[in-house]
Parts: C-alpha cells; sequence; structure tokens
C-alpha cells in the first residue's frame, strides 16, 4: 500500500515555544486519519504543517512519497486540499464562484476557467448537495451549508489527499453527520485520503480508521479508535473523568465524559 | 452555473467599454471647460480644424488642457487602483492610501524634498515614494506584522499615521517663509495647472506599467479574499503578491503626490462605485478602476476650474469634499 503523508520527526516552536515536538506518523493512501486532543495540543498547526503552510524546524514531511519541499506551492495545491477551522465568510463570492477558484492551481495567471474546469466545479458541488445554494452568496448561508461549500471548493482542486481542521465545530448534529458522511463518500467513492482534526471524539470513532492522540505537542498515541480511545489515556490526556463502553452501532468504542456530581456522589 | 470562460470575458469587455466612455466623455468636458471657455463645439473645432479656426484657443486646449486632463486621469486612476488593492488586502471597505496616511507620508517626504531644493524628478519624487514606504513600514509595525492582513487595527493606526503627518506637514509649511510657501500650499491641496506635456507622459510611462502589474495580480487578489491560509494552500504565493501590490501601490500614491499633492478619498469613492455596478471580480475591478478613476478625477478637474468666477479651487477639496461624507456612511454601514 502506498502512504500519503509520511511525518517524521517533526519538531516546530512558534516563537521559541514549542508546540510540535518529534512527531511521527504515516497516513496511508485512502485512509481517515483523525487528529484528536486537548485544546492547545497543537493539531492545528500540525494540520498546517502537514499541508506546508509552515516549514518545520526539524524531521520530514513526506507527500505521496516525495519530500514536501520539493513541491512547489501550484504543485503541491494540486495534490492537497486544506479546509482551515476559521475560514473568512464575508466575501461577495457566490458559491459557484468560489467552489470555481478551487481549480486555480491549475489556471494561468488570471485564472480563466475552461470548459472542464467549469464541470469540476459543478461536479464538486453536486458531490457535496449544493446545488440549491449555488447561485447565493456565500455570506447568506448557514454554518454548515458554508462548510460543504469550502468542501466542495477543495474538492474542485482534485487533491489525492485532503486536510480539514475541526470542519464540524458549531454544527448542529445533522450537519456533523452530513460533512461527516461527506467525507467518508470522498474517500469511497474518489479514494481520497482524509486528515482532519476533531473535536468531537465520539465522531472521530465512528469514522476514523487511525485516531492520533496529541497532547502538548507530543503524540500519546496512534492507532484503531479501539487503541487510542481508552478510559486510562483519555483520562490522561484530558484530564478529566471518562467512561467508556461500546458504542450501541457497533464495535467502537463510546466516550461519555463524566460530570462531577457523579464522582462525588461516588465518594471514589 | 453563472460563471464561465465566455461569461469573464464577457463582463471584462462590457465593463471596460462602458468606463472607457465614460472616460472619453470627460476628457470632452474636460478639454471643453476652462476660463477661454466656448463649450465643446470649439474643442470639435480645434480637433478637425474645420470652422473658425482659433490659434489662441488650440494652444490652450492643446498645451494647457491636454496635459491636464492626462495627468488628472492617470492620478484618478493610479489613486482609485491604490484604494482598490488595499482595501482586498485589507480586507476593509474603508482602507485607501489617504486615510491610511500613505498618502501623507510621501508629502512629508515630497516637502523635504522640495526644501532641500531637488528637482520634481527624480529628486523629490525619491523622497516622495521614501515618505510613503516609510509610512507603511510603520503602520505596518504599528498594527504588528503578523496579524496584517486581518486587521481592524491597521485602520485606526492609519487615521493616527495621518494625523501625525499632517502635523508634521504643517510644522514644516509653518517652518517655511520663503516663496516656496506658497507654491508648496496649493500643490499640497491638489493642484494640476502647473504641469506639461512632458511631466505629464513621465508619469504615464511610471504609472502605466504599475496598472498592468497589477492587473495581472487581480486573481490572486480574488483568492486572497479568502484569507491566508486559503489562498496560501491554493498556491499563490501570498506573501510576494501581498509584498509586491504594498510597493507598487505605496510607489504609484507617491509618484502622484510628488506631481499633484495630496488628492484624497478617490480610492473610496471609485472602488466603491464600481463594486455596485461591476461586483467584486478584481479581474474586471481592476481596469474599471483605470478608466473610472481617470474619469472621476477628470470631471473633478473640470469642476474646480468651472465652479468659480475666476482662477480654480483646489481639486483635493473636491475630492475630500465628495469622498468625506461617503467614508462617513461606509462607516456607518459597516458598523451595523
Amino acid at each position: 500500500m502506498t502512504t500519503a503523508i509520511d511525518i517524521k520527526n517533526i519538531s516546530f516552536a512558534y516563537e521559541k515555544q514549542k508546540v510540535l515536538d518529534n512527531i511521527s506518523f504515516t497516513v496511508p493512501a485512502g485512509g481517515f486519519y483523525i487528529v484528536i486532543g486537548p485544546n492547545g495540543s497543537g493539531k492545528t498547526t500540525l494540520m498546517k504543517t502537514v499541508s506546508g503552510l509552515f516549514r518545520v524546524d526539524s524531521g520530514e514531511i513526506d507527500v505521496l512519497e516525495k519530500p514536501i519541499q520539493t513541491y512547489s506551492k501550484r504543485s503541491l495545491a494540486q495534490v492537497l486540499a486544506y479546509v482551515p477551522q476559521d475560514v473568512q465568510t464575508d466575501f461577495p463570492f457566490t458559491v459557484s464562484e468560489l467552489v470555481l477558484m478551487g481549480r486555480t492551481p491549475y489556471l494561468g495567471l488570471l485564472g480563466i476557467p475552461q470548459k472542464n474546469d467549469i464541470e469540476i466545479a459543478e461536479q464538486a458541488i453536486a458531490f457535496t448537495g449544493a446545488e440549491q445554494f449555488a447561485l447565493r452568496r456565500i455570506e447568506q448561508l448557514s454554518g454548515g451549508e458554508r462548510q460543504r461549500v469550502f468542501i466542495a471548493k477543495a474538492i474542485c482542486q482534485e487533491p489525492q489527499i485532503i486536510i480539514l481542521d475541526e470542519p464540524t465545530a458549531s454544527l448542529d448534529l445533522a450537519h456533523q453527520v452530513k460533512v461527516m458522511d461527506l467525507m467518508e463518500k470522498l474517500k469511497h467513492e474518489k479514494g481520497v485520503t482524509v486528515v482532519m482534526v476533531s473535536h468531537d471524539i465520539n465522531l472521530a470513532a465512528q469514522y476514523g480508521d487511525t485516531l492520533l492522540l496529541l497532547k502538548d505537542g507530543s503524540v500519546i498515541s496512534q492507532g484503531t479508535p479501539e487503541e487510542v480511545l481508552t478510559y486510562k489515556l483519555l483520562e490522561e490526556t484530558y484530564g478529566c473523568s471518562v467512561l467508556v463502553d461500546e458504542s450501541p452501532l457497533g464495535k467502537v468504542p463510546r466516550i461519555t465524559p463524566v460530570p462531577s456530581k457523579f464522582i462525588k456522589g461516588d465518594g471514589a | 452555473m453563472t460563471q464561465d470562460s465566455s461569461s469573464i470575458y464577457k463582463r471584462f469587455f462590457m465593463v471596460s467599454l462602458i468606463m472607457s466612455v465614460v472616460l472619453l466623455l470627460s476628457a470632452v468636458i474636460g478639454l471643453s471647460i476652462g476660463s477661454s471657455g466656448r463649450g465643446p463645439w470649439s474643442l470639435w473645432n480645434a480637433i478637425t480644424g474645420s470652422g473658425e479656426s482659433d490659434t489662441a484657443l488650440n494652444t490652450i486646449i492643446w498645451q494647457l488642457r491636454f496635459p491636464r486632463v492626462i495627468l488628472a486621469a492617470l492620478t484618478g486612476a493610479a489613486l482609485s487602483l491604490g484604494g482598490l488593492v488595499f482595501q482586498a488586502l485589507l480586507r476593509n471597505p474603508l482602507a485607501e492610501p489617504y486615510i491610511l496616511g500613505i498618502s501623507g507620508g510621501s508629502a512629508i517626504g515630497a516637502i523635504i524634498g522640495i526644501l532641500l531644493g531637488f528637482s520634481r524628478f527624480p529628486g523629490v519624487s525619491i523622497t516622495a515614494f521614501t515618505g510613503s514606504i516609510a509610512t507603511l513600514v510603520l503602520l505596518i509595525v504599528m498594527s504588528s506584522g503578523r496579524s496584517m492582513l486581518k486587521n481592524d487595527s491597521l485602520l485606526l493606526s492609519g487615521v493616527m499615521v495621518n494625523a501625525f503627518c499632517s502635523a508634521v506637514i504643517m510644522f514644516l509649511i509653518s517652518m517655511t517663509q520663503d516663496t516656496r510657501l506658497h507654491s508648496i500650499i496649493f500643490w499640497l491641496m491638489g493642484d494640476f495647472s502647473t504641469l506639461d506635456v512632458k511631466q505629464a507622459s513621465m508619469l504615464a510611462v511610471v504609472l502605466i506599467p504599475c496598472f498592468i502589474v497589477i492587473f495581472g495580480l487581480s486573481n490572486a487578489m480574488n483568492i486572497l479574499l479568502l484569507g491566508k491560509d486559503m489562498a496560501r494552500s491554493m498556491g499563490v504565493n501570498v506573501k510576494g503578491v501581498t509584498l509586491t501590490l504594498l510597493v507598487l501601490t505605496s510607489f504609484m500614491v507617491s509618484a502622484t503626490v510628488s506631481h499633484c499633492g495630496l488628492l484624497g478619498f478617490v480610492g473610496l469613492v471609485i472602488p466603491h462605485l464600481l463594486r455596485l455596478i461591476s461586483g467584486s471580480d478584481h479581474r474586471i475591478l481592476v481596469p474599471a478602476c483605470v478608466l473610472g478613476g481617470g474619469a472621476y478625477m477628470v470631471i473633478c478637474d473640470s469642476l474646480a476650474r468651472w465652479i468659480p468666477e475666476q482662477g480654480e479651487i483646489p481639486v483635493g477639496v473636491i475630492t475630500a469634499m465628495i469622498g468625506a461624507p461617503l467614508f462617513i456612511y461606509l462607516l456607518k454601514r459597516n458598523v451595523r
């Protein structure tokens, strides 16, 4: 099996403060890889580093078995699409205009699209189910609709790898599932490797085939959801009591944070 | 999908055509108005050489009014484009070289150049450019370089830089005792009257390449609106594009300031109006700003010559009287 992303011993400091400390992991092509961890554990920095937005201080990043520094910005954008967490939302563009911008890495200086670029954009809009609001402006959409549009833009880049930073944050339940289903569909139908950060451990358990647990810039554990989401590791990492049992939907673990009133009552 | 390649071309040509017609009409007005007026018919006669041929009027039109119209058009184009670029880079519809203090900085540089007795080109232009770059750097440092592309603090910093620049300008003027005083004051308020064909063509040679490069970066400006990270992840060289645009804009602004003084709010009025007409695609807005900004300035200059019975008012007074109320209106709408 080929590897999509291979990270070897990367470290990164942000104004002398170490954010990533000697991290290594491998994402196989076609994998669904989810990074979890407490706030400030370096998840976003890790995603930006892997997307080539930050240059690491030490270590190596291979994208599709080639060192990331051998890619030009354009050629990297043709194989890897990044969906940031805090996307701007007040642009004056329509959904279809924005999605079409995903073709930028393939177009000339002025970004004039050809017929096939427009077809690809239309397919991306259809794939994400965004047709009904394709002509509306981004600022008029709800959070969930907007997230799907940014995913459509990323798909329009025709990447082999898509990297998302908390795509389900601040979405309601229905939209969380919609976005995650979309990623699963992308993986199955187009063979795209999905790497994402998630705040929601239960969603991560449901969808990810490999999880990476991060704390203070170091890898605490990585493996299948069953391997990573253990009571002991989670309590150590998050510093709160959790209950881990099996999800009624299948073999994956279900995590329930335990409110302190239950712990006191126990006397334990 | 509303947008395909042919529709981009179509919109580009439609908007550019309309703005070209507007510019042409404004040029006709600019060439016809003046103290020895006689309206557009005399212009027609001067161009075709038909009718009663009036050599004195011919001279006035071609030696005085023509370079003036060219100069006004170039200045308006450069300042509108400057506003458009700043608005895109700072993601703020209120950003403008004058409001941000860039114009003020280059005016300080220009006055120092004049006081040192430099010639207008290249001496004063160089000191003006130095002044604009210095204010730009100051502005970026003040609003902390890292958050350069997202901030609201920048506008406020700019307003303060501008206030400081005004104070320095006042200081320099009050220290000037000799005959240069009157010319400095009049130049500062925006003045197209003292220039000839040679200077107009020199400004054209300097500015037109800037227009072309900015047009080349117009699509990158569209993508920059999506945010730094997103733009970079789409293959745009964010640092390179931002730096090029900032330096080019400062350069254009300082070139116009050193020739024609402080003309405020042009970069606010024109991009705002054009966005209402032609949408937000910079590939269409850049040429539209060049043509429309040119037309606007030619008309402002015509007004400056037409309104008073005798002599003329400084153009800067007119642009500020139109622009400042619009700024307040936009600010109010932005806050809401």
